[in-house]
């Protein structure tokens, strides 16, 4: 078949990860993240902790000892320039998810899979501290709801951007702070206000430093945790566009936690849906939102206001 | 002195300290925690040095114990005392002459050889207490060689000051490894613990931390492509005294004439060249 | 000519579990098969199950039963009733445009850009993007002040055109149209249907669901009459045998 007039030798990178033989570009695989039946489990946890909690029993607490099962048997994957959301209540398990998987919190069990770290073969969650340090500097950044998790207060917005300069191995002043400054440009803060304490600055400003500072080391991978949650409307359509915009730019690899499914609806192109520690649904975006298929899901897109 | 061991400290507590200096000789730069013992001079006085020179001194040493440079301050004189007092070792100005050198502060401006030992007291024996106020953490951050905070402390000292301002304790990586405080030593000492002849012990008594920098070891100050480490300068100042221009010099002012006037720290080697050039030589060793 | 795309016994029913699992019908076996550069309309009362048809096609209502084959340029044949989600998105990116019934898009962003997005996410160059968004505007007749306005602020029609600019800059090979000329006036149809018509010729299939009868007969090739879900009847139109 041939359509003249169109531009088919471009490389279409989905349709040979997705398994379809493309003779154009050879096959190539995209997969940035791969999670597989990943777990966490606070408090003592006992044989019947998997059995007795999830969306089927309504909790996530176990019964019988009372351990909290956060996650469990969550598996996805993620591809480059592809923003995946995570929606979901409270409690649902998907902040606690993103958080493992930037070591800030331990996993209790499961696999994940990062390209650009042992071939993507060797599984990070059980990797030793320092190439843990060595993941989270190169290959990850982290966007926190709470600014105050993500940046130093008492240390000036280039200090901060720097961390992550430093802890990959620049050691010249003049190209951190050319860097830095390149970083807020692209996040719209005047790069004059490189020599701040992000203190100073408004919540949106502070959420868009946290963006220049994970966006740093350009990694493959970005985890955003509620990043416009707390935020003025006016401000979260400003951070929204950055993120996505950026994302464009740099191709990289996100994850969007939050529990807005409007946020989600603007940024994600796949979505997978969390309840009690549970993936309950996963699908195209549009899909989730227009013929959700769990009831758990139908409730959610019904409940939105 | 009757009652008490050779060297004050016993055996037992002497042994102990010679085991950890194995280990931070094994480990260079690595902080060594110790027990530290009571001496008869208070904490924060030059204990942990002092601990480190009772476990290595022997009848044949020949000790040399310098406060700032000089041989004959209060604290350099009471310390030599007390060890002379219990060992009945020869001690000596001369740096060339000694085979155990304690100091505060300093390290003597003549280069030591393979036969001498220098023994600093320490304040403060984590550099990272700077930007780290946590003990457990700071020991995790060592282990795991997650040093980009320092960076960043002198990162933000850069571009507040526009360059580093660490005058003393300049923190330096040794053998690759390790961020060390170097004690309280002038930035310009800091070049002479790389690839030195001699060992360098360091003893924090307070702190209860042994800490060495053996021979042949390679050791950096922190330093930016762009703002390289720099010694103090002294504007061509010279040393009131012997006209040395080549050495570290402190700065007093003349009461009599109201004047800044500059003198060489490290006395024994001002004196020595002082000696030199009345004899009329014409360079000093 | 080879089919670009084939429906077969397409089934759509959507379970409501907040309902206690009541089943509503969306489609029921509706069948119809699509060469490059023809054109399906779909018609029918509200609530026939049009609008399931074509959102089965671009997956955003997961098919209950049946299969939509589709003859992708880079992929060859697809089913897209069981195709990934991955491979979905990527059709979607390169291949397969939609013109929804309203605009929903990112707040706070330029008509012109929101326009030019698809080809950015192609590959093309921002000045390039934006020019040619320019054009698709213009031709629209969206005047340039607004432009750089958000469309959020702009009236019924004027978000129509920019939808149907979003749709259409991207000359995809299959494009699916949800009522697009509903909120237009006489003018912006007849500048509408002359552009798809263009894209017709220029080997674009497409598959829309119209209630503006007359619009309809302009462009499409045959018509796909629905009731209850089920097609009833197929029409060639008047645009058929060019």
């Amino acid at each position: 078949m041939s359509l003249s007039g169109y531009d088919t030798s471009g490389a279409c990178k989905g349709c040979v990860s997705a398994g379809i033989p493309d003779t154009v570009t050879g096959s190539r695989d995209e997969t940035v993240l791969e999670v597989r039946n990943f777990s966490k489990i606070y408090g003592p946890s006992c044989p019947s902790c998997l059995e007795s909690t999830g969306p089927r029993h309504n909790t996530s607490v176990c019964p019988k000892c009372g351990s909290t099962v956060a996650c469990a048997g969550v598996s996805l994957t993620i591809h480059r320039g592809e923003i995946l959301g995570l929606v979901g209540e409270s409690g649902s398990g998907k902040s606690t998810l993103v958080r493992c998987l930037y070591f800030d919190d331990e996993a209790s069990g499961g696999e994940a899979y990062l390209a650009g770290y042992g071939d993507g073969r060797a599984n990070i969650l059980t990797a030793g501290a320092q190439q843990k340090r060595h993941i989270r500097n190169h290959l990850m950044g982290m966007v926190y709801q709470n600014p105050h998790l993500g940046l130093k207060m008492y240390f000036t917005c280039g200090g901060n951007i720097a961390e992550k300069l430093l802890a990959a191995g620049f050691c010249h002043v003049g190209r951190i702070r050319e860097k830095a400054g390149e970083l807020l440009r692209r996040t719209e803060i005047p790069p004059e206000r490189l020599d701040d304490l992000p203190a100073k600055f408004s919540g949106g400003m502070q959420q868009r430093v946290q963006i220049a500072k994970a966006l740093a080391n350009d990694p493959p991978l970005l985890l955003l945790d509620e990043v416009t949650t707390g935020l003025d409307v006016s401000v979260q359509a400003r951070v929204l566009d950055l993120i996505r915009s950026l994302q464009r730019e740099l191709q990289s690899a996100v994850v969007v936690v939050s529990h807005d499914l409007g946020v989600i609806r603007l940024l994600a192109g796949r979505t997978a849906v969390m309840k009690n520690g549970r993936v309950v649904e996963a699908g195209l975006t549009d899909q989730i939102l227009e013929d959700p298929q769990h009831p758990y899901t139908q409730l959610l897109v019904s409940s939105q206001l | 002195m009757r009652s008490y061991n050779f060297a004050f400290i016993d055996e037992n507590a002497k042994r102990e300290i010679r085991r950890k200096i194995l280990k931070a000789v094994a480990v260079p730069g690595y902080q060594v925690p110790f027990g530290s013992r009571e001496l008869p001079i208070a904490r924060g006085w030059g204990t942990g040095g002092l601990q480190l020179t009772f476990a290595l001194i022997g009848p044949e040493d020949v000790l040399k114990v310098i406060d700032q440079g000089c041989d004959g301050s209060v604290n350099a004189v009471n310390l030599r005392n007390l060890v002379v007092k219990t060992t009945g070792v020869r001690t000596t100005y001369e740096t060339g002459e000694a085979s155990i050198i304690q100091t505060r502060h300093r390290i003597p401006e003549e280069p030591l050889g393979a036969e001498q030992i220098l023994v600093l007291q320490v304040p403060f024996p984590d550099a990272l207490r700077a930007v780290e106020a946590s003990e457990s953490r700071t020991r995790e951050m060592h282990s795991e060689m997650d040093y980009h905070s320092m960076w960043v402390y002198l990162y933000e000292d850069i571009v507040r000051w526009g360059e580093v301002t660490i005058g003393f304790r300049y923190p330096v990586l040794v053998n690759g490894r390790y961020i060390m405080d170097p004690s309280p030593i002038p930035r310009w000492d800091v070049p002479r613990l790389n690839m030195a002849e001699n060992l360098f012990l360091f003893g924090a008594g307070r702190e209860k931390r042994i800490y060495a920098v053996p021979p042949h070891t390679a050791v950096t100050p922190l330093e930016f492509q762009d703002h390289p480490f720099r010694v103090e300068d002294f504007g061509g100042q010279a040393c009131c005294r012997c006209g040395s221009t080549d050495t570290f010099l402190n700065e007093m002012v003349d009461t009599a004439t109201d004047r800044k006037i500059f003198f060489c720290s490290d006395t024994a080697f001002c004196d020595r060249r002082l000696e030199v050039g009345k004899k009329g030589e014409t360079r000093c060793p | 000519m080879s089919l670009l795309l084939q429906v077969e016994n397409l089934i759509k029913y959507f379970t409501l579990h907040t309902l206690g699992g009541r089943e509503i019908p969306g489609c029921l076996g509706v069948s119809f098969s699509l060469r490059k550069g023809e054109f399906i309309a779909v018609t029918g009362p509200s609530g026939a199950g049009k609008t399931s048809v074509i959102k089965c096609v671009y997956r955003t209502y997961l098919p209950s039963g049946g299969n939509i084959l589709y003859r992708s340029a880079a992929c060859g044949e697809v089913d897209l009733a069981a195709a990934s989600d991955r491979l979905m998105l990527c059709l979607r990116d390169r291949e397969i445009g939609y013109v929804s019934q309203f605009l929903r898009v990112m707040p706070r962003v330029a008509a012109v850009d929101i326009v030019a997005e698809g080809l950015l996410r192609q590959g093309r160059p921002l000045a390039e993007a934006r020019a040619l968004a320019g054009e698709y505007l213009q031709r629209l007749g969206i005047p340039q002040e607004l432009w750089d306005a958000c469309p959020a602020t702009f009236s019924g029609g004027e978000q129509q055109r920019v939808n149907i600019a979003r749709a259409l800059i991207t000359r995809p090979h299959l494009l699916l149209l949800d009522e697009p000329t509903a909120s237009l006036d006489q003018r912006a149809r007849a500048t509408v249907v002359e552009m798809l018509r263009e894209l017709k010729r220029g080997g674009t299939a497409m598959v829309g669901v119209f209630h503006d009868l007359e619009t309809m007969r302009k462009v499409a090739d045959q018509s796909i009459v629905m009731n209850g879900g089920k097609s009833m009847t197929e029409q060639r139109g008047e645009s058929s045998g060019r």
